[in-house]
């Protein structure tokens, strides 16, 4: 299964921080070695907590997902 | 010298691959930098420097690795070469163009890319490919003129080149603060120190901070003799955490050399901006300051083991190595630093955070607002910080695992977010705890002190606390505290006068504490008297006193100090 911080940590190192640097599904499954299927699950899970969102076929972080992922640092 | 070269390699001197051979063809003669490489030598009538031996220190990926070694390069290069007549700086491949292009901010002049190949070409994927093709793209998009070596040719950038700041220096002291959080990215309590120190210093000093930007937050802004400048670590794409953190400090330097006039003081919090804080004290020839906040060495109890945690502990060593005084806020953190760090006593001292009493004063919550949180006639335990393991919030859920079958009139409120929420909710429910644990997740900083205005006690259950500024706010929001016995806290709560203070990771003496405080019909006198303590002796005012009287000191010893560079 996959880690879903570790999926918010990857759109982190792609600047995927706003719609107009999204990435897409298939961008994610190859980087993360990991099949779309799997990644649906974990990426809705995450927009319902407001760490990402998803347009269509793009994904990127919110603030709120990169003050978590940023919290892992203090 | 008309044109600096930086190279990672050149034929014979430090041979990778073919590039070597490609850069000693391009240069031909003149001077050229060398990266990851110590000393000096010649090759026919090229001179080549070595911009110094990277810290011995695992990095993860070749991007961490040349940044290790570009940061290096900035501190060393100052004290071996000597710049005169320099026309241009020309970065060989993406590696020697992330040094020219430093350079070239700080000698003012063009900025050339010699380009061989590119990512693409090479063929290259995954997250370390797309960090190097990000790297790519932005140096082609600063540099004056790139230059395609194998195709042949070279295209001018149609742009104008931002110069070296040379706007007249305003009166008074120039101090800049690098601080990785600035509001409304704020995390934890760096961020509420550095906002809180920078805006009082300002009343008294011109103050220039460099920080972070996100979407939609203002890139540079001032207010009276306070800057804010922000740089976009999301310009670029990393490798992970750390190459992010570097590629942030890289856009630091650049912002710095460009947009602010020579500041008096470099003041750095944490190893987030120690890179940049380190680089520009020896491009600048400015005595630098630190605070740490916290260590890696304290949070991993001494386990540095990671190439991250290396990384980390490197940085938080060489700044503090680096600074002509080191500030912490309590006496645990002075004796951690001095044993992680080696360093001398005197070079640290203990400065606590302050809390702006006004703030808090300010928030007055309705009894609406409680309904938010609990029934009426439960008493509402408080707790607010990150999820990550030193917090100790697995330790609360535990203890409160103790105390709910015993009474139904509690309601544990767990407020914040952080890498471990998912994991402790799921602990909560598997506890059978699901209804009377509230994660509230994230709360801004005014519904955080309604919030706390609302709670009968706060705990603050951490593992590792070097200050507890949470402590802080419930004291001046006059609420009992059950705090951990460790790190600041210790320093902070006055057990049982200002609340009550348990061993670490117990949660039946954690359960016991949090039940005798709420039952104690004196508890609320506890929280008076945490007020009257904060009122006396935790002020911001008198704490950026003693900070712009630490600057003073250290320029009169910076005059005499007889430090030269050759930049």
């Amino acid at each position: 299964m996959l880690d879903p911080f570790e999926l918010l940590k990857t759109l982190h190192s792609l600047s995927a921080v706003e719609e107009s640097k999204a990435v897409t599904v298939d961008q994610l499954s190859k980087i993360l070695n990991s099949p779309e299927s799997e990644l649906a699950e974990v990426l809705k899970s995450l927009s319902e907590m407001s760490y990402l969102v998803i347009k269509g076929v793009k994904i990127y972080l919110t603030e709120l997902g990169i003050l978590k992922v940023n919290s892992t640092f203090c | 010298m008309p044109v600096l070269h930086v190279t990672p390699e050149i034929d014979p001197v430090k041979r990778v691959g073919q590039l070597a051979h490609w850069v000693r063809e391009s240069v031909g003669e003149g001077t050229v930098i060398l990266l990851g490489h110590e000393g000096r030598s010649s090759i026919g009538n090229i001179k080549v420097v070595g911009a110094g031996l990277p810290p011995r220190i695992p990095t993860s990926d070749v991007v961490e690795k040349t940044f290790v070694e570009v940061f290096t390069a900035l501190a060393e290069l100052p004290y071996k070469l000597d710049p005169s007549g320099v026309d241009a700086v020309e970065g060989h491949e993406w590696q020697g163009a992330l040094l020219a292009y430093i350079l070239s901010k700080r000698l003012g002049k063009p900025f050339r890319y010699s380009l061989y190949s590119t990512e693409d070409e090479r063929g290259g994927s995954g997250i370390v490919a797309e960090a190097v093709k990000s790297l790519e793209s932005f140096l082609q998009r600063e540099a004056d003129v790139v230059i395609y070596r194998r195709k042949g040719f070279a295209a001018e950038n149609p742009k104008s080149r931002e110069q070296p700041c040379s706007s007249p220096e305003p009166q008074g002291l120039n101090i800049v603060h690098v601080s990785w959080e600035w509001p409304p990215h704020i995390i934890g309590g760096l961020g509420r120190a550095v906002t809180s120190i920078a805006r009082r210093m300002a009343r008294r000093a011109n103050v220039h901070v460099l920080t972070i930007g996100l979407p939609g937050h203002i890139y540079d802004e001032a207010e009276d003799n306070l800057r804010v400048l922000r740089v976009d670590p999301f310009l670029l794409r990393s490798t992970g955490l750390v190459s992010w953190v570097y590629a942030f400090n890289m856009l630091m330097v650049a912002k710095a050399l460009t947009s602010i006039p020579r500041p008096d003081v470099i003041h750095v919090h944490d190893w987030l901006g120690a890179p940049a804080g380190v680089s520009l004290k020896h491009l600048l020839r400015v005595p630098l300051i630190a605070t740490m906040h916290a260590t890696e060495y304290g949070r991993s109890r001494g386990a540095i083991s990671s190439p991250m945690q290396h990384q980390i502990h490197y940085w938080e060593w060489r700044l503090t190595y680096e600074a002509w005084r080191v500030f912490v806020c309590s006496k645990s953190m002075r004796d951690e630093v001095i044993a992680a760090f080696s360093l001398p006593s005197d070079k640290v001292t203990v400065l606590p955070n302050g809390i702006d009493l006004a703030e808090i004063d300010a928030r007055a919550p309705s009894a609406e607002e409680r309904k938010r949180y609990a029934l009426p006639w439960e008493k509402i335990v408080f707790f607010a910080g990150r999820h990550v393991y030193d917090k100790g919030v697995d330790v609360l859920i535990r203890a409160a695992r103790i105390v709910l079958p015993k009474r139904s009139d509690v309601k544990f409120v767990v407020a914040g977010d952080g890498p471990m929420r998912t994991q402790l909710m799921s602990l909560a429910r598997d506890l059978g705890l699901g209804e009377k644990i509230l994660f509230t997740g994230r709360l801004s900083d005014d519904e955080l002190y309604r919030a706390m205005k609302i709670a009968d006690a706060v705990v603050i259950p951490s593992r590792y606390e070097p200050f507890g500024i949470v402590a802080l706010e419930a004291m001046a929001a006059a609420k009992p505290i059950v705090a951990s016995n460790v790190g600041g806290l210790s320093e902070l709560v006055v057990d049982g006068e200002t609340g009550v203070l348990v061993p670490s990771e117990d949660p039946h003496a954690l359960a016991e504490a949090i039940e005798r405080v709420l039952d104690n019909p004196r508890s609320r006198e506890m929280g008076y008297r945490g007020r009257r303590r904060v009122e006396e002796l935790y002020r911001w005012g008198q704490i950026v006193r003693h900070l712009l009287a630490t600057y003073e000191r250290v320029l009169e010893e910076y005059r005499v100090s007889g430090w030269k560079t050759l930049f």
